[in-house]
């Protein structure tokens, strides 16, 4: 009896230390993820968390102010004023070698968005960390981005989302209170198709039509 | 009875201290910027004085001529440049450091500017030649030449009056028209990297 309760113990301390590690690697999993700009201050914001409702300058581009259905020359966009129940958000960076790698990727995401029948109901913006309005710019001419693209350069909108490395993604679903985050990731994906897989089954998006964007008050910062 | 070493709860107590020291060991470090090079290769020196020196040249000056090793293992000089193309002087402070780290890999993205603008660049930092090499791999590449002011230590940047205190250089820009006269100064805030969109204005000015 002694031996075998000698022998749980140290069964058990065992599977304490192993779990312990385990729990240790998963929760850096995101921070070690291969192909990604590591951010040494990253503190994500956990998945089932509300996102916060996201002021993001202009200027627009008049592609983006008709995408998010606002007035050209409006100076900002409220994130939660977004068409779609779906958001692909990609924070990213120009000074990021694994952004720069990621840019046909997302481009080509966002065109399987569109030939999926997705585009009234899953949306994607991408943020630039710390990048200036030219900086941004440099990386929508470049990958010829066809989605919205907001600049950052003081690093407020990213330290609103947990300071985290680069390319990073949040996926978020509308509730009846705002933008859920339902999934998020660190680093390259491995191709558009699987990504997007993912996507729809997180957040259970189906193909709808793409809802009229119309320029209202909404670009005045109103809630709903 | 259970010999001491084995009672369970001072084992759940070691297993926790385990736990605590497994996950304060894969702790991230302080800072905050991104970097493609891994966090545990960074080097976070903090917050620095914004700058910590005093220039010896001024926009108009004729722009000291240098030859320094590159990590390509051949020099690069000034004068090589001269009458054909303007030079982008980038000095940063240091290899392994958090913003220098996210600094040029930008200017990769921007090539096609600086190119439109008949600009090379020249790397600048007071590392030496074996450091600013695998420094340079672990970024992924620069397409322009990373020099090393390393030897006489600094002697490039103290004779643009950009050496600090401490033995690193400020981050610093200097554009040069083919002329050889120095264009633009910026001698940025350590801290922070500067914006592309002031460096462009600059370079379309050289027209």
């Amino acid at each position: 009896m002694k031996f075998f309760r000698s022998t749980l113990a140290m069964a058990a301390l065992t599977l304490f230390a192993a779990l312990a590690l385990i729990s240790s690697l998963a929760g850096h999993d995101a921070a070690w993820a291969a192909n990604a700009s590591q951010s040494p201050e990253m503190r994500p914001l956990p998945v089932g968390q509300a996102f916060p409702d996201l002021v993001l300058q202009g200027p627009f581009t008049p592609q983006e102010a008709t995408q998010l259905g606002i007035k050209p020359g409006a100076k900002s966009f409220r994130l939660a004023d977004i068409k779609a129940d779906t958001v692909i958000l990609v924070v990213f960076s120009m000074y990021c070698p694994f952004c720069q790698k990621e840019g046909p990727a997302l481009v080509e995401t966002n065109t399987l968005i569109r030939e999926r029948g997705l585009a009234g109901s899953v949306a994607m913006v991408g943020l630039g960390a710390g990048n200036s309005e030219f900086e941004v710019a440099i990386y929508r001419d470049k990958f010829k981005v066809d989605f919205p693209l907001f600049h950052d350069k003081d690093f407020a909108a990213y330290k609103a989302m947990g300071q985290v490395g680069t390319p990073f993604y949040y996926i978020l679903s509308r509730g009846p209170n705002g933008f859920t985050i339902v999934d998020e990731s660190l680093g390259c994906m491995t191709s558009p198709q699987a990504f997007l897989d993912s996507v729809q089954a997180k957040t259970g998006a189906k193909p709808s039509p793409v809802q009229e964007a119309k320029p209202d008050a909404k670009a005045k910062g109103k809630k709903k | 009875m259970i010999p001491n070493a084995l009672n369970p709860s001072k084992m759940c107590r070691a297993g926790l201290l385990l736990a605590i020291l497994l996950a304060a060991l894969l702790a991230p470090a302080p800072g905050f910027c991104q970097s493609p090079v891994p966090p545990e290769l960074i080097y976070n020196p903090g917050t620095l004085k914004p700058v910590d020196s005093t220039l010896r040249v001024a926009v108009g000056d004729k722009a000291p001529d240098f030859s320094l090793p590159t990590i390509a293992g051949s020099r690069v000089s000034l004068s090589q440049y001269a009458g054909k193309k303007n030079v982008l002087l980038t000095f940063v402070p240091a290899a392994w450091t958090p913003i220098c780290s996210g600094q040029w890999p930008g200017y990769n993205l921007a090539r096609e500017i600086f190119e439109k603008h008949d600009t090379v660049l020249i790397g600048i930092t007071c590392d030496n030649v074996p450091t600013l090499h695998a420094w340079v791999k672990e970024m992924g590449g620069l397409w322009f030449p990373v020099a090393s002011d390393f030897w006489p230590h600094g002697a490039v940047s103290a004779a643009y009056g950009v050496l600090r205190p401490e033995g690193v250089s400020e981050r610093a820009l200097f554009l040069i028209d083919k002329k050889g006269v120095i264009r633009f100064i910026d001698v940025h805030d350590i801290n922070t990297r500067p914006d592309l969109g002031t460096l462009a204005e600059e370079l379309v000015k050289l027209q």
